[in-house]
């Protein structure tokens, strides 16, 4: 028998089979009323329609992609150049807002201790291991002498020990040769505190007899004739006591390992 | 009566006109039984006469005999018209392979066969009736395995009946 003639019933049988089903679908109704007919056709033709659907709308997509391609392209640069003018501006913005909270600091220190003082940027530092000094950019041009006090907006930073006409080199209140007049905000004790090199200070000359509580404030007293009256040095850390005199630990104001800028008074304080 | 040569055998085919007047009978038959008979004891007529009708004929003609038949009985017993045509083309289809594997002289098998086959066109029938429409067979299973048996024992007997009228002895006296 030939491929043909065994492939005739089969085809006879098939075609048989569809007549007697779709005769039986157009009777039979689903419980909510349609045809088995419409029933079948539904569950074959819709994952059919979504195929369909989801193959249009692929080849749309794709060709809207490239279409749209040149238009990325257009909009990238133009947000390119944006974002290149705002990052510009925004550095604009941020150095302007510094030096308007730098003059604003200073300008706080000139109305609240009534003494001139002339700006100054740091320019070198030493070595900590070694001393702990730093140069500024203002010297015996500006005003600035020896022994000038240099703070910040948050307290004493050191005292002048060398000028130059145009630069000042600065002895750091935790240097080891350095020492202040200060007096305990509270109990109005006073003492002199001394550098350690590290980044703590020493109070002296405090009585085994008192109570220093931590957390006291410590300002400058102007014994010294170097500092004005009244800045902040540091807070108390910690106290011990001594043989006669209390072991006291202090955290300096200004945090003296980040000092970028500072005023140096001029004049008689 | 016409004989063709089939590929590997001759086949041996019902006329037309005794296919017409068989289908008749039968259909008469069924109504008449139908109403006079209990369910346990109906002869599918029209059954043994796709069965006869396919025994003799090829694949095709077997299903489309099936067919036909079916969607009569489907119409005279109020059934969804398709479903005994859907299971009786399945089974004039099947036949005609049946009847060239197995010798011609089944002897005591056939009427077994023609029982087991009427029990699968049965269970074809209801099989699908489940599935459309969730619900059993009303006719008890007893009744439908009897009938079953009842059809096997009556189709041996026409194909005994009607094999004498259509090769009477005095055909073969002459050979």
């Amino acid at each position: 028998m030939t491929e043909a003639g065994r492939r005739k019933p089969l085809l006879g049988l098939s075609l048989l089979i569809l007549f007697n089903l779709l005769l039986i679908s157009v009777q039979v109704r689903s419980e909510d009323g349609r045809t088995l007919l419409r029933s079948w056709g539904l569950m074959i033709f819709t994952p059919v329609s979504l195929a369909t659907d989801f193959v249009i709308d692929g080849v749309y997509d794709t060709f809207d992609y490239f279409g749209s391609l040149q238009t990325f392209h257009e909009e990238n640069s133009r947000l390119s150049e944006e974002n290149r003018l705002l990052k510009s501006e925004l550095h604009r913005l941020r150095a302007l807002d510094r030096a308007f909270d730098r003059d604003a600091r200073f300008a706080f220190i000139r109305d609240l201790y009534a003494f001139d003082t002339v700006l100054a940027g740091v320019i070198w530092r030493s070595f900590p291991a070694y001393n702990q000094t730093l140069v500024v950019n203002v010297g015996e041009r500006h005003g600035v002498r020896k022994d000038s006090a240099v703070i910040t907006a948050d307290g004493v930073v050191g005292r002048v020990t060398t000028t130059t006409l145009l630069s000042s080199e600065v002895q750091l209140l935790n240097d080891a040769n350095a020492a202040a007049a200060v007096t305990l905000e509270d109990s109005r004790l006073q003492g002199i505190t001394q550098g350690t090199g590290g980044s703590v200070l020493l109070l002296n000359f405090i009585p085994n007899t008192e109570v220093v509580p931590e957390g006291e404030l410590l300002v400058t007293s102007g014994g010294d004739r170097i500092y004005p009256r009244g800045l902040p040095v540091g807070t108390v850390l910690s106290s011990q006591r001594g043989v006669i005199y209390q072991r006291i630990s202090v955290k300096p104001a200004v945090d003296l390992n980040k000092i970028e800028e500072v005023a140096v008074v001029i004049g008689k304080p | 009566m016409r004989v063709l040569r089939g590929p590997a055998e001759e086949r041996i085919q019902v006329p037309l006109s005794g296919a017409a007047i068989l289908f008749l009978l039968c259909s008469l038959v069924e109504i008449l039984e139908g109403k006079v008979l209990p369910p346990a004891l109906h002869v599918h007529c029209l059954f043994i006469a796709v069965f006869y009708l396919a025994w003799y004929a090829t694949p095709l003609k077997g299903a489309v005999a099936g067919s036909l038949l079916g969607l009569v009985e489907d119409y005279l017993f109020d059934f969804y018209l398709g479903l005994n045509g859907l299971s009786k083309t399945l089974i004039g289809f099947c036949i005609p392979y049946l009847s060239r594997w197995t010798s011609a002289e089944l002897g005591p098998m056939r009427p077994l066969l023609i029982a087991g086959i009427a029990l699968l066109d049965r269970g074809i029938v209801y099989g699908m009736l489940y599935l459309l429409t969730q619900r059993g067979p009303e006719t008890p299973i007893s009744a439908i395995l009897s009938s079953a048996i009842v059809t096997g024992l009556a189709g041996e007997a026409f194909f005994r009946l009607y094999d004498k009228f259509r090769f009477p002895p005095s055909n073969f006296r002459r050979l």
